[in-house]
């Protein structure tokens, strides 16, 4: 009985506090002539309308938002939101790929550095450099007739530059070939590995090329052409 | 204009201006803000004068606009207004009345979340039920409630504080 008691005080209590409340939220004073600068902007926009300085067309007709009208703003950024992360995974893949050397960017190089169309002293210097240090490491007679690499009096044929990235580089080597020692068009991965060297080749009209690096071939050319 | 309910936007103005404005200001605790936002709401509705004619409930109609205007308010003022901030409009825009102490009610007002206020003062100045709250907010019922209840407490807890407050009094009395 005297728990009933209690709640209906606490109930009487809290309808008090209520009405109370909702009371003194209410009782806020307007600023000094409020309504009436109101109203007064209501007639200039409804004489501006009239003399058809704005028609009605003209004006943004803002619908009240709904809940559901935000929910569909909300979607729509999550929307704009997703397709920006795709356009930027996109770009980023394609830059990525441009960014890797492509097979016909060898060739060229390889038809640069044989037509002389290099720096002489930078083509002479890799040619230094691979017959000291990298081709003493790597042979390429077992993967490569290298008698077909050599001149007529038995001089090295080829060319070699050396390709230079941040974190690697590549030699590319360039022979002229008379006829085909049977390689794929597009760089393929050859036996042949030691010292830590790889070895990709590929030859075209007449061309065959050479690409060696200490590390990863993936850096160099297309991933896909392993697969 | 005329709208269908028979009131001009300029009689809406007599007749809800104040309360539109009262609940704008309790959300922004601006005088300002809150004279720009309900001024922009009744140009609006006189603007968008068929919409206001088919809306079976007026009252509630504008009601949404502020709640609406106010909310983009609040998007573009990111920057929430300190304790400090709300103390130095309150001194200038509110004056005293009978009960409690409007400058620490605001501030106790504007102390909750929100989602809290925006409940508290649907349910105060619309007189709007849990389910019409739910429906505008986009949240369960069970979420009003709770909203309500805790933001009540809150405010009921922030006003007792006060020493000066007589919102104890206001109730005893």
């Amino acid at each position: 009985m005297s728990e009933s008691r209690n709640d209906k005080i606490r109930w009487e209590f809290a309808d008090e506090a209520d009405r109370l409340l909702r009371d003194q939220l209410r009782s806020v004073e307007c600023p000094t002539s409020m309504l009436e600068r109101w109203k007064e902007s209501i007639r200039n926009s409804d004489n501006s309308q009239a003399s058809g300085s704005l028609g009605p067309s003209e004006i943004a007709f803002d619908k009240v938002l709904t809940s559901t009208m935000v929910r569909g703003m909300s979607q729509r950024w999550w929307s704009i939101a997703i397709a920006a992360t795709l356009i930027c995974l996109v770009v980023g893949w394609s830059v990525f790929q441009w960014r890797q050397p492509s097979d016909q960017m060898f060739y060229t190089q390889s038809q640069m550095v044989l037509n002389g169309q290099l720096n002489p002293t930078t083509v002479e210097l890799a040619k230094l450099t691979w017959f000291e240090s990298v081709g003493s490491q790597l042979s390429l007679s077992r993967v490569i007739d290298t008698e077909t690499l050599a001149s007529a009096d038995g001089d090295f044929s080829g060319a070699i530059v050396k390709i230079s990235s941040a974190s690697d580089s590549v030699y590319v080597m360039a022979y002229p070939i008379p006829r085909s020692l049977g390689f794929s068009r597009s760089l393929r991965p050859v036996p042949g590995t030691s010292g830590g060297w790889v070895m990709a080749a590929m030859e075209s009209d007449g061309v065959l090329v050479v690409i060696a690096t200490k590390g990863s071939l993936k850096n160099w050319i297309n991933v896909n052409a392993f697969t | 204009m005329t709208s269908s309910h028979g009131l001009s936007t300029e009689a809406l103005v007599d007749r809800f201006g104040r309360l539109l404005y009262a609940y704008a200001f309790r959300m922004t605790a601006s005088s300002a803000d809150a004279e720009d936002i309900v001024q922009n709401v009744f140009l609006r509705a006189m603007q968008n004068q068929e919409s206001i004619a088919q809306a079976s409930n007026i009252q509630a109609y504008l009601f949404a606009m502020v709640r609406n205007e106010t909310s983009k308010w609040m998007m573009r003022n990111k920057r929430m207004k300190t304790v400090e901030d709300i103390e130095s409009v309150t001194d200038n825009d509110v004056t005293e009345t009978s009960g409690i102490d409007q400058d620490w009610l605001q501030i106790g007002l504007m102390k909750l979340p929100d989602a809290f206020r925006r409940v508290l003062l649907m349910f105060y100045f619309e007189d709007a039920s849990y389910k019409e709250i739910a429906d505008a907010m986009d949240v369960p019922i069970g979420t009003v409630m709770s909203r309500l209840s805790r933001a009540k407490q809150a405010l009921k807890d922030h006003l007792t504080q006060s020493e000066s407050s007589s919102f104890r009094n206001g109730i005893q009395s």
